[in-house]
């Protein structure tokens, strides 16, 4: 985990707050807690923050079907969480600058939450072209978002859960795959679909692709 | 070095090869007395797909050059040239003006066929070495994968010209040697003139030999160019038993692609099944349809609820009943059958509001008939609730059924 490092240059948010990304996650980040930049090694240059603070996401991976909504709501908190990319417009309007936390604190708590992960450098620089594209990444509990305009992924192992506009959603889990458009709710259980298959299928799929895009999930995938 | 360094060395050396290839043919229509090349006269190139395009290459290799349309010693013979499009006709004004200069011309001649050949031969075994190194995997990025396909657009467009070039070559050659063949009967009376002209008409038939011979070697290029393009799209796209090697990056997006990958097993799943009811029951359901009359709503299956569950039965089915109980609730359904709905909009569309749009609703949600969206606040008919609707109005046909049934007792009576 060399590329990137957290810095000791905080920013807390300025009061609690709940901010809408998108038609369908809503976020609520905690007053006055910090933000650390995380920032490439080579380039210096800042590609998220280390939040560190309770945040919560509230998803809705619900669809309308033809007999009827199909999928649920999600509701989680983290105690800390990864955000990227780095000019999230809620950063810049609800936090301000603070004070450099205690070095040998900063040391120990904060700088040793990059250990074990890994980020995609393509990935995060394809969501800096877009101000409505969000990467949050959680360590412990290991919960990963995906988040464009209108398409959404959560991948918590062994659950990942898809949303695409109001169209389509699926919810893969070990026990069975739900997969619902517009039209219909399919349900297949392990007979047919094995949910470790699609994993193994995705896990080649991400090491086809080079640089690895989200080496993190192989992890735990 | 890289398959793609590999690949763009080698393009361009075909661009450079094809080069002077154009250079060769225009001496020897010079030699020829016929129009240098223009850049008008080419056809146009066709935009095909590389799939299409090499499928129609491999059948005909050389598109332009019709080998069927090749004319032989014999068809010379005979004079029965064919001219089949204009850019034929523009060439019947040929003339020949190297006959008096005999010996400079053989020179020259012997010279361009010697430098075509060797440049042709030079093309081969390039193709040779380098599709020979081609067999490592790498990766591409959209990008410079555009400017390869680019590339060999280019280069196939090069080659397309050249290959028609040619055959306007060939076809003004065999021209030259009709004419020297009409000439040859005008001056057959004059022996000196005569053998002159013998001896020409020799160098115009190894002129058209060798010409034959480049045509062949040219045939081997463009095959070889074939197989490159194939390769490059066998690499990306892969084939029966070969997996792709050359992957092209582009943008990342995990949610699509497990999506796309989710629906193709669910879509392969749905099919089997469907296929697998209907081999394994299609009797039964012929039978099914003898049991039911056309207008029989009968639920053919009662579940029977066992003493032990029967408390939270008669709780839990007392309140599914209790909340399809009231019109303005079954409203609030029907209206969310069609689709989610904004409170407004689902205010005004049943005439509810404040807290009595509040009141029935509250209902529903304890019930599962409906849920809410978290971050919109759109309402949605839940599968159950959808469910209880049709139940709703099962019952309400049955009871229609009834009713006509007992007015028609009733008559009888009377």
């Amino acid at each position: 985990m060399a590329r990137y490092k957290i810095i000791n240059e905080p920013i807390k948010t300025s009061h609690s707050f709940e901010y809408t990304l998108n038609d369908y996650v809503k976020i609520t980040l905690a007053k006055k807690s910090l933000l650390f930049p995380v920032i490439e090694k080579q380039t210096g240059e800042k590609v998220g923050y280390y939040y560190d603070g309770p945040m919560g996401i509230i998803a809705d991976f619900l669809i309308h079907t033809k007999k009827g909504a199909v999928g649920y709501t999600i509701e989680k908190s983290y105690p800390s969480m990864f955000l990227f990319p780095a000019d999230i417009d809620f950063l810049l309007d609800y936090t301000k600058e603070a004070k450099p936390i205690d070095q040998k604190e900063f040391e120990e708590n904060i700088e040793n939450a990059l250990h074990g992960t890994t980020f995609s450098l393509t990935l995060i620089k394809k969501l800096k072209s877009s101000q409505e594209n969000y990467l949050f990444l959680s360590k412990k509990p290991f919960s990963v978002w995906m988040i464009e305009k209108d398409k959404m992924l959560w991948i918590s192992p062994p659950k990942i859960i898809g949303r695409e506009e109001d169209k389509k959603v699926f919810v893969l889990s070990p026990k069975e795959l739900v997969f619902a458009d517009n039209e219909r709710k399919t349900v297949l259980n392990n007979e047919f679909c094995s949910p470790e298959k699609i994993i193994k299928k995705l896990k080649q799929w991400i090491l086809t692709l080079k640089p690895t895009p989200f080496s993190i999930i192989l992890d735990y995938l | 070095m890289s398959e793609k360094d590999e690949l763009k060395r080698e393009i361009e050396q075909l661009k450079k090869q094809n080069e002077n290839l154009t250079k060769l043919l225009a001496k020897v229509y010079k030699k020829l007395g016929i129009e240098e090349l223009e850049e008008k006269n080419k056809e146009k190139v066709k935009e095909k797909d590389i799939v299409g395009e090499i499928e129609e290459e491999i059948e005909i290799p050389i598109e332009g050059l019709d080998y069927e349309d090749e004319i032989t010693k014999e068809d010379f013979e005979e004079d029965t040239i064919e001219r089949e499009d204009h850019e034929v006709e523009e060439e019947e004004e040929v003339s020949l003006p190297y006959i008096s200069h005999e010996k400079d011309v053989k020179k020259e001649i012997k010279q361009l066929l010697k430098h075509i050949n060797a440049e042709l031969k030079k093309v081969m075994k390039k193709i040779d070495k380098e599709t020979e190194q081609i067999r490592n995997t790498t990766v591409l990025s959209e990008r410079i994968y555009d400017e390869l396909h680019g590339d060999i657009e280019i280069l196939r467009e090069q080659l397309r010209t050249i290959k028609f070039e040619f055959k306007k070559a060939q076809r003004a050659l065999w021209r030259a040697m009709k004419e020297a063949a009409k000439k040859k009967e005008k001056m057959s009376k004059r022996s000196v003139a005569f053998e002159e002209w013998q001896l020409t008409e020799k160098e115009l038939e190894k002129l058209r030999d060798k010409i034959e011979e480049s045509k062949e070697l040219l045939k081997e290029a463009t095959k070889g160019f074939v197989r490159l393009v194939k390769r490059v799209h066998v690499l990306k796209k892969g084939q029966k038993g070969r997996k792709a090697e050359i992957y092209v990056t582009g943008e990342v997006n995990l949610g699509e692609i497990i999506g796309q990958y989710i629906e193709g097993i669910v879509g392969s799943a749905m099919r089997n099944l469907e296929e697998t009811l209907k081999s394994v029951t299609p009797y039964q359901w012929k039978k099914e349809k003898k049991m039911h009359r056309k207008d029989d709503v009968t639920i053919e299956e009662i579940i029977k609820i066992d003493e032990d569950s029967l408390p939270e039965f008669l709780e839990k089915a007392s309140l599914l009943f209790f909340a399809l109980g009231d019109k303005n609730r079954l409203k609030l359904l029907k209206v969310l059958e069609k689709g989610p709905e904004f409170q407004k909009e689902l205010s005004e569309k049943t005439g509810l509001k404040g807290g009595a749009f509040k009141h029935h609703t509250d209902i529903l949600k304890d019930a599962k008939y409906i849920t809410r969206e978290a971050v919109r606040g759109r309402y949605l008919i839940t599968r159950l609730g959808f469910e209880a609707v049709k139940l709703a109005e099962l019952l309400y046909k049955r009871y229609q059924q009834f009713i006509e049934e007992e007015n028609s007792y009733k008559e009888e009576e009377d």
